[in-house]
């Protein structure tokens, strides 16, 4: 299907100056039958923030999304929402929107009845509601589609409904818990731009749970992996992509090449470290301990070289080209570093190694990251 | 934030949402209360009054002495005279299971292979018959087999000689079969549409022929069905009261009828005893059933609902298939006759019942309308089975609001097990419990005392329908509803409840029909000179029939066929509705 393009201007009904629905995360933590399903958790979501929580299956990232709705307590910490705190606040009067993963639209009520139905709760009268539930309507594109049934929506329009109808009694805080995981992969990265315009565009906080780290990527303004029920590093996506602070997230993360090595040197945001015969300039990681390294090689970064190391470029290892597969907008190239299996990623218009070519493996100096080669938790 | 105690979550200091939730569990106790005291009150305590009088060789139970005295269970044992009602009983089930398996397997399988329409309209010429009052029904059984009906007719005509089946061995089996037969052919209809017809597919590509593919392949995918079904009408036939009551005649007498016989002369001793006798071995056959099927659907209650046979095994004529067409109109023919069959005899204008009707009169209609005789009983039934349906419908929501809540499974089995005890038990046994309950309480002859057992085995009903509609919706849509801001008694309402109102809706209907329909409980409980319908046709069954009777007898099979109609339209648009979310989803 094709969204339409006729979109209305930003901003143009953003009248309210101030942003709000920050939510602040205090030591919270919870069980389930004495396990920590999550730990306790330290939290800052900035007012009319995009944040996004990122982390496999189990990893507790429904869990804090759905202690910052109301629809679990927590069994320790304090949760604040615009300086106020409503860790006892019952979900009704949290001034929240939740956008569940399978939508949960009411079956038996149209798309308007759906959309006008938190607005009947809070009494607001018929024509405001009305004009509500239009604007409602116009803002996620489902002009003509009111008075249907969510049995005769696609997924996609699905989705929209649950978004407004989220969005309509404009609450602080808009919550998503995957809500894109049921559409296919096409209709996932449009309706993911659409999420993030219509949250600029209502000035609303948004706290997105997704394990798609492409839709993490589109989406964030800043990020939270999280992993066995905590929050293993924050950050705006390329920071959490360029400076993984552990092999969890190097490899979480888009794909990577990993080498060990050991740090011999450390000068500020420099850190020298010896892979094999090679000595690398890499980026420093205060959160390693300990001289045993892992260094994390994003197949891009990655460059062929001969026996020859060009100016600015330092050999990381020596390799034989296994496969080439050509895949679009790149060429893959899989190689044997030594016992090591990595793959390198090259512009297809450069010139193509052939399979059994030896060849070295470069990176420029600074680029590469260092994380602990243990997880710090285990 | 100091971390709190968690092995003190009781104390006084403990964290405001630990209390929240002791709150929350306070509110579904208090909700529950009336649903639990009403089981206590008309199920656990009539069982275990029985039980106590059982131990007493004189069928009282007295607290201030208590006995435990097995006098009654060795009796059971022992007498001649009981021995042979045990054996004639038990004779009986297996007689008309058998028939009931025989006639039920080709007309399931039959059924099952035709396309969605015409195996609807079958399922629907079964299911109008399951509905209408059994006592409707034996009232046209014993038309047709009396000495002036049909039967014997055709039998003289014909030149075999007097035939009365009418308080014989043969006319209590056809009565139990014709009773049986709906159930056994619905679980095994249900078992079959479930085959996956590519099994059946695959042993044909394997090379196995048609005869091999369905002993090795259909009928092992089945045999659960065959098993469990044949269990289940095996317990109903041997605690069946009413067609040995009414075809059995003086010298049938089964176990039910024995019991029934005693307790109008409050001899309770033996017949508390042969009660609890029917409730082991019904607990036992029970137990089979779950081993066999892994599970217990009430018969009714279950998905009746056409299927349709795959175009990838479309219908194809054979020898078997004609047995099984032969079968199946014969199983038809025999439970839609007796339905039809008081149509012709309501419309005659002679003062005694005769068929073939002579004349054609409207008269006994608007009689049934006039005389207090039958206005008493039709409102008397309205209004018990009103208040039943909506006492059944409100304690269905709670328990399955409580149970859709529940997290533990082995919690959710023991309370799917207590709330389906009373349909379990023989319906006779629970008669004379209750009933020995409400004298006590003074509750016999009311209307009140009548609802209040009725609603014993009608919720359990209703309640399966609503707890399964609860667990097919989308949980996560009353979360929903309290993001945006709706209280939880408004999301209840708004959302849940609206949302399975299909299912709410023929919760209702399957109440009313079983407490219209009810005869047992009815018998015992109503002491009062104005009885429900079925009651007063029951006592006209005994006493003679007077020429209305064939007329409330179409009117009580009409309402059947308008409700099972309107209820199969109904579950059809709810089954549309859902299968088109499924579909765009």
């Amino acid at each position: 299907m094709t969204l339409s393009t006729a979109r209305r201007i930003p901003g143009d009904d953003t009248t309210t100056g101030a942003r709000r629905g920050e939510v602040l995360v205090s030591s919270i933590g919870l069980d389930y039958n004495g396990v920590p399903a999550l730990a306790d958790t330290d939290l800052h979501v900035h007012a009319g923030e995009f944040f996004t929580l990122l982390g496999p299956s189990g990893s507790g990232k429904t869990t804090l999304l759905r202690i910052i709705a109301g629809l679990l307590d927590p069994a320790r910490g304090a949760l604040h929402i615009d300086g106020m705190d409503v860790t006892r606040t019952p979900t009704q009067k949290r001034d929240i929107g939740f956008v569940f993963q399978n939508y949960a639209l009411f079956p038996h009520l149209t798309v308007a009845e759906n959309i006008e139905y938190g607005l009947k709760v809070r009494k607001i009268p018929g024509a405001k509601r009305a004009a509500r539930v239009a604007e409602m309507v116009e803002l996620v594109a489902l002009g003509g589609f009111a008075e249907r049934y969510p049995s005769q929506l696609s997924g996609g329009q699905q989705q929209r409904v649950a978004l407004g109808r989220a969005l309509a009694q404009n609450p602080r805080v808009l919550l998503l818990d995957e809500p894109l995981g049921a559409l296919d992969r096409g209709l996932r990265e449009e309706l993911g731009a659409e999420v993030r315009r219509i949250q600029q565009e209502s000035n609303t906080t948004a706290v997105y749970v997704t394990h798609d780290q492409e839709e993490a990527f589109i989406l964030s303004d800043r990020m939270g992996v999280m992993r066995d029920g905590r929050i293993c590093q924050l950050g705006t996506p390329e920071q959490l992509y360029r400076e993984p602070k552990d092999l969890f997230v190097a490899k979480f993360l888009g794909k990577t090449n990993l080498f060990s090595g050991r740090i011999t040197g450390l000068d500020g945001a420099r850190a020298t470290v010896q892979v094999g015969a090679h000595e690398l300039t890499a980026r420093a990681n205060p959160a390693i301990v300990g001289d045993d390294v892992v260094c994390s090689v994003r197949p891009e970064q990655l460059i062929l070289g001969g026996t020859e190391v060009p100016a600015g470029l330092q050999r990381i290892s020596e390799a034989v080209v296994t496969e080439v597969r050509f895949l679009g907008q790149r060429r893959s190239i899989h190689l044997d570093a030594e016992g090591v299996a990595c793959t390198a990623d090259l512009d297809p218009a450069a010139s193509v190694p052939v399979v059994g070519d030896r060849v070295s493996l470069l990176v420029r100096p600074g680029e590469i990251a260092l994380v602990a080669a243990e997880p710090e938790h285990g | 934030m100091t971390v709190t105690d968690a092995t003190t979550p009781l104390s006084i200091t403990a964290d405001p949402v630990i209390r929240r939730r002791i709150g929350a569990v306070a509110a579904r106790v208090a909700l529950l209360a009336p649903v639990v005291a009403i089981y206590v009150i008309f199920f656990v305590w009539p069982v275990f009054s029985v039980l106590l009088r059982s131990l007493s060789p004189e069928g009282r139970f007295d607290a201030a002495a208590p006995v435990l005295d097995f006098a009654n269970y060795q009796q059971l044992f022992v007498d001649d005279f009981l021995l042979r009602i045990e054996w004639r009983t038990v004779l009986l089930a297996v007689n008309s299971t058998l028939l009931t398996v025989l006639l039920a397997f080709p007309t399931a399988y039959f059924i099952s292979r035709l396309s969605k329409r015409t195996a609807g309209l079958l399922l629907l010429l079964i299911l109008v018959p399951f509905w209408v009052s059994i006592v409707v029904r034996l009232f046209a059984v014993t038309s047709i087999l009396s000495p002036n009906g049909i039967v014997n007719q055709l039998s003289l005509a014909l030149g075999f000689g007097e035939t009365s089946l009418l308080y014989t061995q043969a006319g209590t089996l056809v009565g139990t079969v014709m009773y049986l037969l709906p159930y056994m052919v619905l679980v095994l209809y249900a078992g079959m549409t479930s085959v996956d017809d590519n099994l059946v597919l695959a042993a044909r590509t394997l090379g196995a022929s048609s005869v091999r593919t369905f002993f090795t392949v259909y009928l092992p995918m089945v045999r659960g069905s065959i098993v469990s079904g044949a269990l289940l009408v095996f317990i109903l036939g041997l605690s069946f009261f009413l067609v040995p009551a009414i075809l059995g005649g003086p010298q049938e007498q089964t176990i039910s009828v024995y019991i029934q016989q005693q307790i109008d002369v409050y001899q309770w001793g033996i017949a508390s005893a042969m009660g609890i006798l029917l409730l082991i071995a019904t607990i036992i056959c029970y137990i089979a059933v779950v081993k066999v099927a892994g599970s217990f659907q009430p018969g009714g209650v279950g998905p009746a609902q056409a299927k349709g046979v795959s175009t990838s095994l479309p219908f194809r004529w054979s020898p078997w298939m004609a047995v099984s067409a032969v079968a199946s109109f014969i199983t038809i023919a025999f439970l839609v006759i007796p339905v039809l069959f008081v149509f012709p005899l309501a419309v005659g204008e002679t003062g005694t019942v005769v068929f073939p009707p002579r004349g054609f009169t409207l008269r006994w209609f608007g009689e049934v309308f006039t005389s207090q005789t039958w206005l008493g009983p039709i409102m008397q039934s309205i209004v018990v089975a009103v208040g039943t349906a909506v006492l059944s419908v409100g304690m269905a929501l709670i328990l399955a609001r409580v149970t859709s809540r529940m997290t533990s499974t082995l919690g959710k089995a023991v309370v799917g097990g207590l709330a389906f005890a009373p349909i379990v038990t023989p319906a006779i046994l629970l008669a004379i419990g209750i009933y020995d309950v409400e004298l006590k309480l003074g509750l016999t002859g009311t209307t009140i005392g009548l609802i209040l057992a009725h609603t014993i085995i009608a919720a359990p009903l209703s309640y399966a329908l609503i707890a399964s509609a609860m667990s097919a919706a989308d949980r996560g849509i009353e979360a929903a509803a309290w993001t945006l801001g709706a209280s939880r008694a408004r999301a209840f309402w708004t959302i849940v409840v609206r949302g399975i109102m299909p299912s709410v809706v023929g919760a209702f209907a399957i109440a009313f029909v079983t407490s219209w329909d009810e005869v047992v409980l009815a018998l015992f409980i109503q002491t009062g000179p104005t009885k429900t319908l079925p009651v007063t046709i029951y006592k006209y069954l005994e006493s003679g029939i007077v020429p209305t009777v064939p007329a409330v007898a179409s009117l009580l099979v009409l309402v059947v066929v308008v409700i099972v109609v309107v209820r199969s339209v109904t579950t059809r648009a709810t089954n549309r509705r859902t299968s088109a979310r499924q579909e765009t989803s």
